[in-house]
């Protein structure tokens, strides 16, 4: 795949990069426009550098998520402004209390009025207890199980994709394999939720 | 659980049932407990493959190291005139600090347009560790140069009077040439003259005046200032007033502003000066405030 600027790509650009299997773009993205996010956000809020990068990795891998799964098909802004408008939401979710400066810029007038913004929440709004316990059940399981769920599952590759990358004699093993590392999974978190 | 409904849980959770089958789905979630359980059970399975999944890339994107961002290329530009904009404002404040450091060029005064100033030979300035002194350095200097006309018998406040003393023939000769090459401006003929006077007459308060006189005039200044100190302390002499003009010029000239105002006080309070004299003092003193 031909290297896409990062600085001046637009969003359907991206988003048909991601959708054909590209996620090579996302790191570009994340590194053009990380420096820009930490100076604006930490002008928005009293927060450590350690709170805004991790607003920023949740942004780069909200978007991400948000393609691949095909909740998010096309764009009204670009692309650095959806990236900064869900920091920022991020940053406001959690750190409310820290914000400082009550000026409005493009990423407030996008939260307020995309409906892509909007209608947008973060799903895993758990319980930290309840967050860590989920990965723990995750890294019970077998490195060949996490790879291939998390392809099959977070990255949303479907079963010939898989069966393209990996060793299957069929579909059919693919989705034998998926359903008992599955099932494993469900079983661990059972087991760790008892506890 | 049936193979059917563990698929049809997860077409529900990928969002690929159609409407009326949703309907059914959470109708059924509603009514079968068990169907619930297995249900809430996928899905909660599906955020912890979402939360280890996330986990991973913002691991990876952290632990990667960066990539040179290319913007560097776009701003270059910008960098490239910020950082000329310093080096001219770096170049334009040294130069002007060396202006400043610079001992001014005396001005010859208009009235005596060919009276030689002394310059060149004068001592160093001191280093001045900040832009006052360097400034007060230079004012001092101009006031010097304003100030400063070698001196000229009959002029202004210079009448000489004579002690009534009847000295020699042949050593009056010898002062009188002094004088008199002094008095033309012939400062390196009248040094000259002074070495060749016996040396009773070389300690003379006349012949150590004259003798200053010129060694200013050539741009000796330490020396002058030494000799007019000598001849200002002598309360008899007749060019004592003269002397602590000179000796306070001397100071002005060299950059020691207290010893200048020092002389020029004891001058404006000289009963022995003449009132010119004493004005002349009084208006310096002013300035220097």
């Amino acid at each position: 795949m031909e290297k896409l600027d990062a600085f001046n790509v637009n969003a359907a650009e991206v988003i048909a990069a991601l959708r054909a299997g590209h996620p090579g773009i996302m790191e570009n993205l994340y590194d053009a426009h990380r420096a820009a996010f930490l100076g604006w956000a930490s002008k928005r809020f009293y927060s450590t550098p350690s709170d805004i990068e991790d607003a920023w990795q949740e942004a780069v891998a909200v978007f991400y998520k948000q393609v691949v799964s095909g909740q998010l098909t096309a764009l009204k802004c670009s692309v650095k402004t959806f990236l900064f408008a869900v920091g920022y939401k991020w940053l406001l979710k959690n750190h409310r209390k820290m914000k400082r400066i009550w000026w409005r810029g493009e990423e407030d007038e996008a939260l307020a009025t995309d409906p892509q913004l909007t209608a947008f929440s973060f799903d895993d709004d758990l319980w930290e207890e309840e967050r860590l316990l989920l990965i723990a059940a995750m890294e019970a399981l077998s490195p060949q199980c996490k790879e291939l769920l998390v392809d099959r599952h977070y990255h949303e590759r479907t079963i010939q994709e898989l069966l393209d990358t990996y060793e299957y004699a069929s579909k059919n093993a693919v989705t034998a394999t998926l359903s008992s590392c599955l099932s494993k999974l469900k079983l661990i978190i059972k087991e760790k939720t008892k506890k | 659980m049936s193979e059917q409904d563990l698929l049809l849980i997860e077409q529900y959770y990928r969002n690929a049932l159609s409407e009326a089958e949703s309907l059914a789905f959470e109708q059924r979630m509603a009514d079968d407990e068990a169907f619930r359980a297995e249900a809430l059970s996928h899905k909660k399975a599906l955020l912890a493959i979402e939360l280890y999944g996330k986990e991973q890339m913002k691991k990876k994107l952290r632990e990667r190291p960066l990539v040179k961002a290319d913007r560097l290329y776009r701003v270059w530009p910008w960098m490239l005139g910020i950082c000329t904009l310093i080096l001219l404002m770096l170049f334009w404040r040294i130069e002007s600090q060396k202006q400043l450091e610079k001992p001014t060029e005396p001005v010859t005064p208009s009235t005596s347009p060919t009276t030689p100033i002394p310059s060149g030979t004068a001592k160093p300035l001191p280093q001045q560790a900040d832009n006052d002194n360097i400034k007060q350095t230079t004012n001092t200097q101009k006031l010097f140069a304003t100030a400063y006309h070698p001196f000229q018998e009959g002029g202004t406040g210079n009448n000489v009077r004579s002690n009534g003393q009847n000295p020699d023939p042949d050593k009056m000769t010898g002062l009188n040439q002094l004088k008199q090459l002094a008095l033309e401006q012939k400062h390196a003929e009248c040094l000259e003259a002074y070495e060749k006077l016996p040396a009773g007459t070389q300690q003379k308060e006349m012949a150590l005046f004259f003798k200053a006189n010129s060694l200013l005039a050539l741009g000796r200044t330490d020396e002058a200032a030494g000799l007019f100190e000598g001849v200002a302390s002598s309360q008899q002499s007749a060019y004592a007033s003269h002397a602590q003009w000179y000796a306070a010029l001397c100071a002005l000239k060299t950059g020691d502003l207290p010893k200048a105002k020092k002389w020029l006080q004891e001058l404006g309070s000289n009963n022995n000066a003449s009132a010119a004299q004493r004005t002349k003092a009084k208006n310096l003193l002013r300035q220097l405030r």
